[in-house]
């Protein structure tokens, strides 16, 4: 699964770090959803979406 | 940040490079302490044991005490300097927190250890060791039997299980496939080994080698699955 997250996150000028704080994960984590070598929970993503105003689907896409 | 916090404008470091540093640095001080703190709690076993405890014995232990000490504090250091930008300036300070939940807990995950490392030498009345091979020769009351076997069980599994409920979904996927790792070890390497020793081939199974199995069998999963995953 693709997402915007690292964009999103640049647009805004946070840092890994700061992120994973607003969403209560650890930085690994943010690193690894970015990279795409996790694909976060339902719960998680709700959060990110919740964090950027935006829906899910505006930030994670499918790969098809 | 505090004034004794480490510079960060050294620390750029590519994101793969710092957890290879990172990695380096937990196994190497892990190694380092595990091996001080055996030195030293045979040590003081001895010293219990022959009951004459001169002032030199006192010196070496609490040198032994000073370096693991050391050692802990700079790799903590370390650590830190290793990802600069760890440790948010800003946020609500849920990092912070669990920062400091996962120090806390490795501090009693250490203090535990220490405790049965230390009640088993000094109330063994055999000549065993319970995490090796001659477990079989240990000898101990059985309130100091008891006491241990609670400690044990808080140690190594009301301590483990506490723990995914302080870590993100990320590193929880880690553990899972950790113990996944352990748990397979065991299910192929038992049968394995007692093949191979049926034909003839190494030594027969004993309890103390499938317990090894299945912790590095936990262990090499686990680093496995914080390398590639």
């Amino acid at each position: 699964m693709k997402n915007r997250l690292k964009v999103l996150r640049a647009e805004r000028d946070w840092s890994q770090a700061e992120l994973a704080g607003r969403l209560d994960v650890s930085r690994q984590a943010v690193n690894a959803i970015e990279t795409g070598k996790h694909d976060p929970s339902l719960p998680l993503a709700f959060r990110i979406a919740r964090l950027f105003d935006m829906r899910i689907e505006e930030i994670f896409h499918d790969e098809q | 940040m505090t004034n004794s916090d480490p510079l960060r404008s050294d620390t750029d470091a590519p994101e793969g490079l710092a957890l290879l540093g990172r990695t380096v640095l937990a196994f190497g001080a892990g190694i380092l302490v595990l091996f001080l703190a055996g030195v030293m709690f045979g040590h003081v076993s001895v010293m219990i044991e022959e009951g004459y405890p001169t002032a030199r014995d006192f010196a070496f232990v609490g040198a032994l005490a000073l370096a693991i000490c050391g050692i802990a504090y700079a790799a903590l250091r370390l650590w830190r300097r290793m990802t600069p930008d760890e440790i948010p300036t800003k946020g609500p300070g849920e990092a912070r927190t669990r920062q400091r939940r996962q120090f806390a807990y490795f501090g009693i995950a250490v203090m535990v250890g220490g405790m049965i490392g230390l009640i088993t030498g000094a109330f063994d009345r055999g000549d065993g060791n319970l995490f090796s091979n001659e477990w079989d020769k240990l000898a101990l009351d059985p309130p100091v039997a008891i006491l241990l076997a609670g400690l044990l069980l808080f140690g190594f599994a009301l301590l483990p299980l506490y723990g995914f409920h302080t870590i993100d979904e990320v590193k929880r996927e880690h553990n899972f496939i950790g113990f996944t790792g352990g748990c397979t070890a065991v299910l192929a390497g038992f049968p394995i080994w007692a093949v191979l020793h049926a034909g003839g081939i190494g030594a027969a199974p004993h309890p103390f080698g499938v317990w090894l199995l299945a912790f590095v069998g936990m262990i090499i999963s686990y680093l496995y699955a914080k390398w590639r995953l």
